[in-house]
């Protein structure tokens, strides 16, 4: 009798599995459903990127701009120089590379370079010791008394 | 894309290319679910036009809730999970002078045809069942829902699934025995 009973539940969900209805749905549905979708616009063929994507995308340029801003801020205004860059011009030639030459420079020269650079100084200060001397010299021959 | 790469390509794929913007992913999860949804949404409601317009609307909230879609559930419970809800949702607003439990209670006459089709015997009998059995029912034989899947769909625990199987077999097997 049990196995009556099992045999009568398979055979029922047989049956409820290969009687299931089928109905296809009104022609057109999809249509309608895309074009009721909530969007602005209808992109059917191009694959759009979704606003909250992008937002790290801005975020990175908004903070690359920011801080390019703050560089060109800090950067030192110098009267006596000259920048091409700075100065607006209407008409920009390119520029050609040039290839420089730097002199290779030895220490001795660099020795001999100093030693004439420190000359002008010790001149400056004998003749500042020597006239102090005269000076003294001369208040003392003009003001002490002879005694 | 061949149209044998283009059927391999899974609901859930769809569904997050979907996610990121892409209008023809979507297209393809409805053309690939409409007809299984208006299918269990008319055996619900009984009425082709009711049925039509829930489909539509199920769509459109999916379509809405896609980035809450998490891939633990298969994108078809989930997909089934709403379309419920708006068919009882949708049933509650025409029918506003009954009370929630008489709805419970209620189904709607089936109908013998729909566009020339004949509804199957045993399902029509089915119908007749309380609408918490016939759609336990339903999912789990004509859908192939697991018990657990079921339980989600019917916002339920996959044990009173079991319970509602065996009594909706029961009492379906008691009306074979007088009508089949």
């Amino acid at each position: 009798m049990i196995e009556s009973t099992e045999r009568k539940i398979a055979d029922l969900e047989r049956r409820l599995r290969a009687e299931r209805p089928h109905f296809r749905a009104p022609a057109g549905l999809t249509e309608r459903i895309i074009e009721d979708l909530p969007r602005s616009i209808s992109p059917r063929n191009t694959p759009s990127v979704g606003f909250y994507s992008l937002l790290p995308r801005f975020a990175l340029v908004a903070v690359a701009l920011a801080a390019a801003a703050l560089l060109i801020a800090r950067r030192p205004a110098d009267s006596t120089q000259t920048d091409a860059r700075i100065v607006p011009s209407a008409t920009l030639s390119p520029v050609e590379p040039v290839a420089l030459e730097i002199p290779n420079v030895g220490p001795e020269q660099i020795e001999s370079l100093t030693a004439k650079l420190d000359e002008p100084l010790e001149k400056e200060l004998k003749n500042v010791l020597s006239d102090t001397r005269n000076a003294l010299r001369f208040v003392a021959s003009n003001f002490l008394p002879e005694n | 894309m061949t149209e044998t790469e283009e059927q391999t390509e899974s609901l859930e794929d769809l569904a997050a290319a979907a996610t990121g913007g892409c209008l023809i992913s979507f297209e393809k999860i409805v053309d690939q679910n409409k007809d299984r949804l208006f299918t269990f949404l008319f055996q619900i409601t009984g009425n082709a036009q009711d049925a039509e317009d829930i489909t539509q609307e199920t769509f459109i909230k999916a379509y809405k809730h896609l980035a809450s879609f998490d891939r633990r559930a298969r994108f078809s419970t989930w997909l089934f999970a709403i379309a419920k809800n708006t068919a009882f949702t949708h049933l509650r607003k025409r029918r506003t002078h009954e009370s929630i439990d008489e709805l419970a209670e209620m189904l709607p006459a089936p109908a013998a045809t729909v566009d020339g089709d004949q509804v199957a015997s045993l399902w029509a009998l089915a119908r007749s069942l309380k609408p918490k059995l016939f759609e336990t029912l339903w999912l789990f034989y004509a859908e192939g829902f697991s018990l657990k899947e079921v339980a989600e769909i019917m916002q339920t625990n996959a044990i009173t699934v079991r319970v509602n199987l065996h009594r909706a077999r029961a009492a379906l097997a008691k009306k074979c025995k007088f009508y089949l």
